[in-house]
């Protein structure tokens, strides 16, 4: 166990899906040689194929404590990354400005698509990053010992220097967050932006979310957010808790609205969105959430205040961001000590 | 750990009852060109595959489509030539993408063009410290009996390598002059080695990239010796 | 921070004693210590390389700036830039906070601001001036120096004024408010070479009708932080999760604050994902829902009395026979109501012939119910014209069910303070006016205008100019009746092909339209209606590509024309169909200010770099453009011009003269000073100042607005009305939901009802719904990669499954969607959330780019609704994007048909068919 376990809570119900944070994610870091493809952070609409399609259903994770490998997703799966003619197009006279390729699978595919329910449409957004497991699979898989997590705040990196590219990690990672740059042979990562981190600052997707739904900060400090909303209010989920790898990346689970002629009843009567769907994403936890979370939005919209409510308004970042710069965890949590 | 590596079983070999590998001709200074008339006078011993089990549990064992590799070995002044040549009906050489660039800001990057493609490659162990009367482990030598790889994938090229045991491979930064190359469903390596005296241990590995094959999953020979 | 050391000293006591190795500075490791033995979960030895990521966070200069693509954003950005390179932006995320208790507007911006750096470096930047070298549209060119560009153009300009009048040469320019200088530059050009200036507001159908029909403005909406202080929240028409993205917080933060969120939309859409309620309602019924819901209000008495009876025309008379108010004696613009205490009819106080310039009652007490033989009061005339709408006709009419319906009018009754948010989905409707009106009355009946958390508040286009004083100066220093104006709907439908055949009350527009022109209620140019427009400069804006009628424009109006300018920093649709496109600086490499309706800030642009290539800021292009005209006229000896119709005798050796004030403007700087040193709202800023952060504005001009800046506080309009009593800016001084102008009467329309949405483009099954959508702002990162990677790369039309079906369509078909206006091909998604009978496109697509054929504003063309073209009816007369016929399009039918693309057409597609399954 690391000394300390930043974690990241991100609140369903006031994501856009505008994809701000892919972008932040994307400039920052994966603008550089093989890595056009890569999305170390995605928003993906759920129930979907998400990214890599069919990323949930085709293994990963542990089983009886034991790896369960997936295959390894094609660049297909992933999606395709258009290029286009347009130097052609609108300076040489040439043809119509085209992607350079049919179009077949993008890694937002099937935004806003969901699912039907007896005609009636469901779905919501759900941003993904690196879960920074307490128990990574990809560590696990490694044969080299080349991912590792900080024992200062529990990130796992991949050694980019000691990684050959053998991509066990990927197979083995159960969320499809590990990602193979061809060109280097390296597989690449979310770092949890540990170079902001150790500044005191905040990783790029949440800084820059306009939807403010990012909680960060350290699980084990009792002041903060995360830690309040995973260990205190208990309104935060991690996603697919049965593959063993215990993320620290946790999500206050979704809402739809009530289906046609049901305004007044609970969400979890006769619900638009399938319980069960949340089940497979959640585990069987999160209807206990939902129906606190509804009880709680029904005690603010009669007048009353709700506590956990009131946290997640995260009116600034202040609210939402608690996370010392490293050289205070250096100087107080033993960090640098030999 | 929950990791399921189950390749403990191959314990160092004694070098007494290693075949030895015939190296007595001269090498031509063409030498590293596979079709050299050097390799064409020069013995070759066919030398049996044997493939790896399964790094997972939940791993089915892989085919063993390759049997043998051939193996020939040519003595220069201060080098070892070796040759291998291998059947190898899929030609896994990933000619990493490079003609489509694509602009970033002012600069131009390459795309990855696929993320589930292995390459074919072949590589030579030997002892890093000649001399011991214990051969080094298989699985990429041990603590006490580090291994020295000279490495050729069809993809990057040649690289020496150094490790103490499986995971512990390292790149040294140094590379040696090496050729591949691919006719009629074979491939044939040349690669110029360090020096070797007369009885020096060597073991070769050969990946089949449409097996899935790098690091651990691959094909192997046990010891065998120079003559 | 006190929690923050807390954290710190307990973690410093559990870890107390734990060893660590260092990791900072680890040296290569010895060989032997390559073991794989350590546990990475617990310990790793080779953490040296972590720098690799280190070194990718860092940067040689930060500058703040921002954008100008017209999204209501105006989020303050800073750009990085390492090694002469702009690499990133990051929101600058620095507004100061309002209050303590409402949400803060940080970090502003979204996926888009986010990589504008791939236009400045793209393939689609514009580098140098370009002459057209092959047929319009055909995007062959050749270089030219911008003294060889501008003297064409220049000398074009002078032959049209002098052989043809001024008004021949027209200019396009949007929205000031998101770059006011560079808006400036061209305008004030137009003003002194005698240019028609084209409004943009209307022509897109952004302006609500509804809002100067009833208040008197232009728009007025609240600034978003005051969503937050809603306890009723309905998003009408407004997708806010993909339309207000740096915005949509507020909404869904207000919702946990105690906030109901009611989401009407035909399309289970990005917003509706997070209501309370969704009525998927069936498109272009708004109104009727809204009329249900007054009627409901009204019935159950659940209307804010005093208020009614104060700040609406609610209490005022009308005389049923003529269907006109009664007013005081010899008065057009005094009127009366019925007085309960003193059982007379009093003259109302406040309108615009009042002596009163107030709307207190005083002593009076209206009585809302008076009905004496043919006179009887707005409000009965209203009663009875609601009565049609009973919740369960409507119910059938929108196709909602009854219960939800039901509940939504009880609690738009009651809760308190409640707001709309209306957007674009309803705003497009050929209907826009009515629908509008019926909204607001909602809002009034109830009380809410003009309180914080409440309102109708509508947001499309950032078209709100808070500094709007200095602004007009500085953009047309001689007065607007010195500037030739023309409402853009109009005069694209004179000059193009367009051709609307439906008959209104038995006439066809063009009746209308010649009766509105005689009338002098709107202006057409050229006056001379023998001539033709001849040049047309655009620069802040793609009207082609934008342009309604986009087939017609291309064959007639655009053909007309012989010269077409555009200066832009990438090669858009009107730029690639021009003769002459001049490289512009992009929106970080220029100076400007920003401001919009959506928060109450200032802030800058900022050159990151100098003018990359060969561009330069617009501000610079027309001061060499106006610097040339002086020169051209010169050499040319040009005689004074006699500008009759605007007396003024111009003498354009003197034009860059008079557009740099004599030298008074050196810089753009100098202009963004002039405009806020002019403007109350800046009043004591300089440009210098927006350096530090965002500015909030310190109060308000009161000839432009009619709220208070106040600290603390979200500014939320109508608080002059509400709370210091002053008049409406209508004719009756209050919220007006009765005019009795004879057209209106004419066409039943004189009180909001509800008319279904026309047949317009044929008898076609499908409504063609082209709304905005959160993957650009118009046409703008509409090309942009970095988007286009994370849709489906090419322009999409959604479809329901059933009709999909029904059509034998597939997902990732292409499609060909038609109607009696024009075409396009396509591809075609399958959208569960899609409304059946409806395909949606989400707008602004280029037409050079992904479609086989046509382009998303093929089967669009444009309609005026008669009522738009009146004037001179007390607060409704023209003014430039204020009051003009609205571009609307929502009404537009198609059909789709798969379609099988030939090999020619899937020519541009290099690898098509090539890649590996």
């Amino acid at each position: 166990m690391p000394l300390h376990q930043i974690a990241m809570v991100l609140d369903l119900n006031k994501c856009l899906g505008c994809q701000t944070c892919t972008m932040a994610c994307k400039k920052l870091w994966t603008d550089g040689d093989g890595m056009d493809y890569m999305y170390w952070n995605n928003v993906e609409t759920r129930p979907g194929q998400g990214y890599p399609r069919n990323w949930d259903r085709i293994g990963g994770g542990f089983e009886n404590g034991m790896l369960r490998p997936s295959e390894l997703p094609s660049k297909l799966d992933y999606g395709q990354t258009f290029e286009y003619n347009y130097e052609e197009r609108l300076f040489q006279g040439g043809l119509q400005a085209m992607p350079q390729e049919e179009t077949r699978n993008t890694p937002n595919w099937d935004e806003d698509v969901g699912a039907l329910m007896a005609g009636e449409n469901y779905y919501f957004y759900l941003p993904r990053l690196c879960n920074h497991c307490t128990n990574p699979a990809c560590l696990a898989a490694c044969p080299r010992n080349a991912i590792y997590k900080r024992e200062e705040d529990g990130i796992v990196l991949v050694d980019q220097e000691r990684c050959e590219g053998y991509r066990y990690c990927m197979r083995a990672c159960p969320y499809k967050k590990i990602y193979y740059n061809e060109l280097l042979g390296k597989a690449q990562k979310c770092i949890f932006c540990y170079p902001r981190i150790e500044q005191g600052d905040t990783t790029a997707c949440s800084k820059q979310c306009p939807g403010r739904l990012r909680f960060v900060g350290f699980l084990d400090d009792e002041s903060s957010a995360v830690h309040s909303l995973v260990k205190v209010h208990r309104v935060a989920l991690g996603l697919f808790p049965e593959k063993g790898t215990d993320p620290n990346v946790f999500y206050v689970p979704p809402f739809n609205p009530p289906r046609r002629g049901n305004y007044g009843k609970s969400v979890l009567e006769d619900a638009r969105m399938p319980l069960d769907y949340l089940v497979y994403l959640f585990g069987q936890e999160v209807i206990d959430v939902i129906r606190r979370l509804e009880l709680e939005l029904e005690k603010a919209q009669n007048g009353g205040v709700s506590d956990v409510l009131q946290l997640l308004i995260g009116r600034d970042a202040e609210v939402r961001y608690q996370i010392p710069k490293r050289d205070q965890l250096v100087q107080i949590g033993g960090i640098g000590k030999a | 750990m929950k990791r399921s590596l189950a390749l403990l079983f191959f314990a160092a070999a004694l070098s007494a009852e290693m075949p030895s590998i015939p190296s007595t001709a001269a090498a031509p200074d063409d030498a590293l060109d596979p079709a050299s008339t050097g390799w064409k006078t020069a013995r070759a011993v066919s030398l049996a595959l044997h493939r790896t089990p399964p790094l997972y549990a939940t791993d089915a064992p892989a085919a063993r489509e390759i049997d043998s590799v051939q193996v020939q070995l040519l003595r220069g002044a201060s080098a070892v030539f070796v040759r291998l040549e291998w059947a190898d009906p899929t030609r896994d050489e990933v000619s990493l993408p490079g003609q489509e660039k694509t602009w970033v800001t002012e600069k131009l990057v390459t795309p990855s063009e696929a993320t589930d493609r292995f390459s074919d490659s072949v590589a030579v162990m030997i002892p890093a410290e000649p001399g011991a009367d214990v051969y080094p482990s298989l699985q990429m030598g041990d603590r006490d009996r580090p291994v020295r790889i000279y490495f050729v994938s069809a993809t990057r090229g040649a690289a020496v390598m150094e490790a103490t045991g499986r995971g512990t491979t390292h790149r040294t930064g140094e590379r040696f002059p090496a050729r591949l190359g691919y006719a009629a469903g074979k491939w044939a390596a040349t690669m110029q080695l360090q020096n070797l005296p007369a009885g020096a241990p060597l073991s070769f590995a050969v990946w089949n990239g449409s097996q899935q094959d790098r690091d651990g999953r691959k094909y192997f020979t046990v010891w065998y010796t120079t003559e | 921070m006190n929690h923050r050391r807390h954290f710190l000293k307990l973690a410093g006591l559990a870890a107390l004693g734990a060893a660590v190795p260092g990791c900072r500075k680890a040296e290569k490791p010895a060989l032997e210590s390559f073991t794989g033995t350590f546990d990475p979960l617990r310990v790793y030895p080779y953490r040296s390389w972590e720098d690799l990521y280190r070194k990718q966070w860092t940067w040689d200069k930060v500058v703040r700036s921002t954008h100008s693509a017209n999204c209501t954003g105006s989020c303050s950005w800073l750009v990085y830039v390492r090694d002469g390179v702009m690499i990133r932006e990051e929101q600058a995320a620095d507004y100061p906070r309002i209050s303590q208790d409402l949400p803060d507007y940080n970090p502003r911006g979204c996926q888009k601001g986010a990589c504008f750096v791939e236009y400045v470096y793209g393939p689609q930047r514009l580098r140098s001036p370009l002459i057209r070298a092959g047929e319009r549209g055909e995007g062959k060119w050749r270089k030219a120096t911008w003294d060889e560009a501008l003297t064409l153009i220049a000398e074009k300009l002078l032959d049209n004024i002098y052989n043809y009048g001024p008004d021949t040469n027209t200019y396009f320019s949007v929205i000031p408010a998101m770059s006011p200088v560079s808006f400036c530059a061209g305008s004030r050009f137009a003003h002194y070479t005698g240019g028609v200036f084209c409004s943009f507001y209307d022509w897109y159908c952004d302006l609500p009708p509804g809002e100067p029909l009833t208040w008197g403005v232009q728009t007025e909406a609240c600034e978003c932080a005051d969503w937050f202080n809603a306890k009723y929240i309905v998003l009408w028409g407004s997708n806010i999760s993909q339309t207000r993205i740096p915005d949509a917080h507020f909404a869904f933060e207000a919702r946990y604050n105690g906030a109901k969120l009611v989401c009407i939309s035909p399309d289970f859409n990005s917003s509706s994902i997070h209501a309370d309620l969704f009525l998927q309602i069936n498109p272009g019924t708004d109104g009727a829902l809204a009329l249900g819901v007054a009627r409901h209000i009204i019935d159950n008495k659940l209307y804010d009395e005093p208020y009614v009876k104060e700040q609406t025309d609610l209490p005022l008379l009308v005389d049923r026979k003529t269907g006109r108010f009664l007013r005081a004696d010899g008065t057009e613009d005094v009127f009366l109501l019925f007085d309960r205490k003193t059982g007379r009819r009093m003259e109302a106080p406040g309108s615009m012939g009042s002596k009163q310039k107030t709307i207190a009652l005083g002593a009076l007490d209206p009585d809302l119910h008076y009905s004496d033989g043919d006179v009887t009061t707005v409000f009965e005339l209203l009663r009875e014209s609601l009565k049609p709408y009973d919740l369960p006709s409507v119910a059938r009419t929108t196709g909602l069910a009854l219960n939800d319906i039901e509940r939504f009018a009880q609690e738009m009754g009651v809760r308190r303070p409640a707001m709309i948010i209306h957007g674009a989905g309803l705003n497009h409707w050929f209907h826009n006016d009515l629908i509008n009106r019926a909204l607001i009355l909602l809002v009034a009946l109830t009380g809410n205008v003009g309180k914080n958390g409440g309102g109708f508040n509508h947001y499309v286009g950032q078209e709100r100019i808070w500094p709007e004083h200095g602004f007009k100066m500085y953009a047309f220093p001689e007065g607007a009746k010195k500037q030739r104006f023309q409402n853009t709907t109009l005069w694209t439908y004179a000059h193009s092909s367009n051709k609307d055949r439906h008959l209104y009350n038995g006439k066809p527009i063009e009746w209308y339209i010649e009766e509105s022109i005689k009338n002098g209620w709107m202006p057409l140019y050229p006056k001379n209606r023998a001539q033709k427009p001849r040049a047309m400069i655009v620069w802040r804006a793609n009207y082609l590509n934008q342009a309604k009628g986009h087939e017609h424009v291309r064959d007639s109006l655009w053909k007309d024309l012989d010269l077409i300018v555009d200066i832009n920093y990438r090669m858009d649709t009107t730029a690639l169909y021009s003769d002459v496109v001049l490289p512009a600086a992009s929106y970080y490499e220029k100076s400007d200010i920003n401001s919009t309706d959506c928060h109450s800030y200032i802030h800058p642009f900022n050159k990151v770099l100098d003018p990359l290539y060969d561009s330069k800021p617009d501000w610079e292009v027309f001061r060499e453009l106006a610097r040339k005209m002086s020169e051209v006229a010169a050499a040319k000896k040009l005689p004074f011009f006699e500008d009759r119709d605007l007396e003024w005798t111009r003498d354009f050796t003197k034009t860059y003269d008079l557009w740099s004030g004599n030298g008074q403007f050196q810089s753009p700087e100098d202009g963004a000073n002039f405009i806020m040193s002019h403007s109350p709202e800046t009043d004591g800023l300089t440009f210098a100042d927006l350096q530090q952060h965002p500015q909030r504005f310190r109060k308000i001009d009161e000839e432009a607005w009619n709220s208070d800046i106040k600290p603390g506080v979200a500014y939320t309009p109508f608080q002059h009305q509400l709370e210091k009593k002053r008049p409406w800016r209508t004719l009756t001084g209050r919220q007006q939901f009765y005019i009795d102008h004879p057209w209106f009467l004419e066409f039943g329309e004189q009180l909001p009802v509800y008319k279904e949405p026309l047949p317009e483009g044929g008898k076609h099954p499908f409504f063609w719904n082209t709304p905005h959508g959160r993957w650009s702002i118009h046409s703008t990162w509409r090309d942009a990669r970095y988007q286009l990677r994370l849709q489906r790369g090419v322009p999409i039309a959604y479809i329901h499954p059933d009709d999909a079906k029904e059509k034998g369509i597939a997902d990732n078909d292409w499609v060909r969607i038609f109607n009696d206006e024009g075409a396009m091909v396509c591809k075609a998604q399958i959208l569960p959330g899609e409304k059946r009978k409806r395909l949606t496109m989400y707008h602004g697509w280029e037409r050079y780019l992904g479609f086989l054929q046509g382009s998303w504003q093929s089967p669009t063309y444009i309609k005026i609704k008669p009522t738009q073209l009146v004037g001179k009816y007390g607060h409704i007369n023209f003014r430039l994007n204020y009051w003009g016929p609205t571009g609307n399009n929502r009404d537009i039918r198609v059909d789709i048909v798969k379609y099988t693309p030939t090999a020619a057409d899937l020519r541009p597609i290099r690898r098509a068919g090539k890649e590996k399954a």
